[in-house]
């Protein structure tokens, strides 16, 4: 892609990329610096990246380099590891949205970044494997579990409230 | 059967010891055991391992199981699967239909359904990502070559042109006129020749008194000609093949002027360069020291490109000739 397309990428995803690494990591610096390092790899690659193809690509690259982060970072040490630790606190009012952010957190890393790649980007499940380097199978195992998980903790939240 | 040795038997001891050996290896396996007491173990016990068995939850091997949505039927052991694939999208109509029933048929799992359709997130498009433009690249324009190449051509001109300032200089105009910017220096013509001239009788003129100099593009009867001096004259000229020389005669002055039509000159064939030149047909003796840069150069600037020196010899004068387009500028040695 030229550099008016990929500036063009700029204005179209930048703010996709930024929302998804803010989920992952919570700290808006960290996923500020996740969103230049993305598109600094990428302008290294654009003469070989499609303009169409930009898109999975900045996903692809921002998915490795926030696993890296969290490795470096030793947040959450296992990118796999499941939270075991349950929440007591609900929130009163039954915000939806608010519920499944909370939900979300509580996924194991990968379960978190299949279901925002469904839910926030849109992919199908073959995308979502390309970008996190799984096979296809494994997207949906990752994303039924992900879609029970949440659902249990809505369930609890609603007998609470 | 495989002959036992002492190379082979621990793997028949433990066939035997797990039961797995038949009759005839169990005897001959014995057999080798009493010839070679030595290596009976002391506690066989150790040998054997038993596997514990793990009992897995019914359900959790049901989720194990791959559900083929479209051929499975729906039942309670696997309709959360289908609760999901609902909300992910992945269900046919006629399925879709068939959940339906179902769960009118099962009310309790109205409630579950609800909640899986409240699973999906959606975005908040009010984080955005504040700097944008630090992201964006501008677009360089490349420059360096065509400047440097321009600013290499200016200072080789500029260099011969102070090196040679002390002498006189000889400039041919872009259409082989030769002219001067100050009429009043020019010497007069010979006078002994109040008719025209040819280009014999044109070098024996006198020097010019000025180093002043000027190249024009389109020069005119009215200008004044400087002509070349004896010492000054290529020494290669020939003269029957100049074609389309003319005189005419200056209105304001009585210098005449030689025009020539560049059209009508015959194409000498030296080197493959442009012969028009009265300059230059006294230069392609003289050779190009930076070629390659002259030929980029020439690229570059679209025009053609020309530089030539040579030394002083007993044979020839040295000099140099630098030519861009219409623009010429050369000198002589003596």
């Amino acid at each position: 892609m030229t550099s008016k397309e990929y500036n063009l990428a700029v204005d179209e995803f930048s703010d996709n990329i930024f929302r998804f690494a803010l989920k992952h990591l919570k700290n808006e610096m960290s996923a500020k610096d996740i969103v230049q390092e993305t598109f600094t790899k990428v302008w290294v690659k654009h003469e070989e990246v499609a303009y169409e193809k930009v898109k999975s690509y900045l996903f692809t690259t921002a998915y490795h380099a926030i696993v890296d982060w969290v490795k470096k970072e030793g947040r959450n040490g296992d990118f796999e590891k499941v939270e075991h630790t349950a929440s007591t606190e609900f929130s009163i009012s039954f915000d939806l949205q608010k519920i499944l952010n909370e939900a979300l957190d509580r996924l194991p890393e990968i379960q978190k970044t299949v279901v925002l790649l469904r839910d926030y980007e849109g992919y199908n499940y073959a995308e979502i494997a390309e970008i996190t380097n799984l096979n296809e199978s494994q997207v949906k195992v990752y994303i039924f579990r992900a879609r029970q998980t949440l659902k249990e903790y809505i369930k609890r939240t609603e007998l609470v409230v | 059967m495989e002959h036992i040795s002492i190379f082979n038997y621990e793997a028949f001891y433990l066939d035997f010891l797990e039961g797995n050996l038949n009759e005839e290896e169990t005897a001959l396996f014995l057999a080798f055991m009493e010839a070679h007491p030595e290596l009976k173990l002391d506690d066989e016990s150790l040998v054997s391992v038993e596997v514990e068995t793990s009992n897995l939850d019914t359900q959790f091997k049901n989720s194990l199981k791959q559900v083929s949505f479209a051929d499975t039927p729906i039942t309670l052991s696997n309709v959360e699967q289908f609760l999901i694939a609902e909300t992910e999208g992945q269900l046919s109509n006629s399925k879709i239909g068939e959940l339906e029933t179902f769960v009118a048929a099962n009310p309790s799992l109205l409630q579950s359904q609800k909640l899986y359709a409240a699973t999906h997130l959606k975005a908040d498009t009010s984080i955005v990502y504040s700097d944008k433009a630090g992201l964006k690249r501008k677009k360089a324009i490349v420059l360096w070559p065509y400047v440097s190449l321009a600013l290499a051509a200016s200072l080789t001109a500029i260099l011969f042109y102070v090196y040679y300032s002390g002498n006189q200089l000889l400039v041919n105009g872009p259409t082989n006129v030769i002219v001067q910017t100050d009429s009043t220096e020019v010497a007069p013509k010979d006078k002994s020749n109040n008719e025209e001239m040819n280009l014999d009788q044109l070098n024996h003129n006198q020097q010019p008194t000025t180093n002043d100099f000027v190249a024009q593009s389109n020069p005119t009867s009215d200008q004044n000609v400087q002509t070349p001096t004896k010492q000054d004259r290529p020494t290669q000229i020939d003269r029957l093949n100049i074609k389309g020389l003319k005189t005419i005669k200056s209105k304001k002055t009585d210098l005449e002027i030689i025009e020539r039509n560049p059209a009508d000159l015959a194409v000498q064939s030296v080197n493959n360069q442009s012969t028009n030149d009265v300059a230059y047909m006294g230069f392609q003796d003289m050779k190009n020291p930076i070629k390659p840069i002259t030929n980029r150069l020439g690229d570059a600037v679209k025009q053609e490109v020309d530089f030539r020196t040579a030394k002083t010899t007993s044979e020839r004068s040295g000099g140099f000739y630098f030519k861009i387009g219409k623009l010429e500028v050369s000198h002589r040695k003596h």
